[in-house]
């Protein structure tokens, strides 16, 4: 089965499967996207939901939504202030 | 499109030490279960600081979607029985997942057992006939949510039980499957 996620959370989750997938070379990309929302719902990151069709699927969870909004507004500062 | 530059790296970064055994699917631990209610427990607080008072949608929608997505694994009791172990509160023999998540994040001094009870009617009824509707729109067109706790008791009047009537304590209506 997919896992259908929305597009802020698999963006990220992306990125961190580039990150790591080099030191998992035996494992699948299902498996590791799948233990990277692991740890995303551990830590209130990602949740899951019913979507339209009434299938579960994952997004981005509305803290994690905030925090990556803050740091979009710090990071952009930043390089304003550091062109 | 998001540019990396800049973001702390706690948006990509995980644990590269992978917990076995490693598999497909997402298993659902009790942290992502407290993260869960810690939402929906937020949801209440934010209803809570506001003198909207169409607030009340934005807590039950969250009481309402993580209820509807256990019980489309199958799990909605079993997991609210859960939840209600996890904060030791006595866990009565026929669990009701909307009542018990209710129970679990909203202050009891607020909610007494008839406003839970009837919340719980009003999304059960929602459960039922919403089909994918917003919870707050659907309500409101059904007459807003006393109306909806009518319309659910008068389902079970006109699925053959009397006014008055205990409730069974197992039936073959059509919410039965958040009973599993």
């Amino acid at each position: 089965m997919k896992l259908h996620m929305d597009e802020p959370l698999r963006f990220w989750v992306d990125v961190a499967y580039d990150e790591i997938k080099l030191d998992h070379i035996n494992l699948t990309r299902r498996q590791l996207i799948a233990q990277i929302l692991r740890q995303y719902e551990r830590r209130g990151d990602a949740m899951r939901y019913l979507d339209n069709q009434g299938k579960i699927a994952w997004k981005a969870s509305p803290r994690f939504l905030t925090m990556l909004a803050d740091a979009e507004r710090d990071a952009q500062d930043e390089l304003e202030d550091f062109p | 499109m998001t540019d990396l530059a800049g973001m702390p790296s706690y948006f990509w970064l995980i644990s590269s030490r992978l917990k076995q055994p490693v598999r497909d699917e997402v298993p659902y631990t009790a942290q992502a279960l407290r993260q869960d209610l810690l939402r929906v427990r937020h949801a209440w607080e934010e209803c809570q600081a506001t003198r909207d008072r169409n607030a009340i949608y934005g807590y039950l929608s969250a009481v309402f979607d993580l209820v509807m997505w256990w019980a489309a694994e199958g799990r909605a009791v079993s997991r609210a029985r859960w939840a209600l172990q996890l904060h030791r509160l006595d866990v009565p023999s026929t669990v009701e997942p909307f009542a018990a998540i209710i129970l679990y994040t909203a202050d009891r001094q607020k909610v007494d057992k008839r406003t839970r009870s009837k919340w719980s009617r009003v999304l059960r009824y929602s459960a039922e006939y919403s089909h994918g509707e917003s919870l707050a729109t659907f309500i409101r067109r059904k007459g807003g949510i006393n109306e909806c706790a009518a319309r659910f008791a008068r389902c079970l009047v006109g699925h053959g039980r009397k006014e008055g009537a205990p409730r069974p304590h197992r039936t073959n209506q059509p919410w039965v499957r958040l009973r599993r």
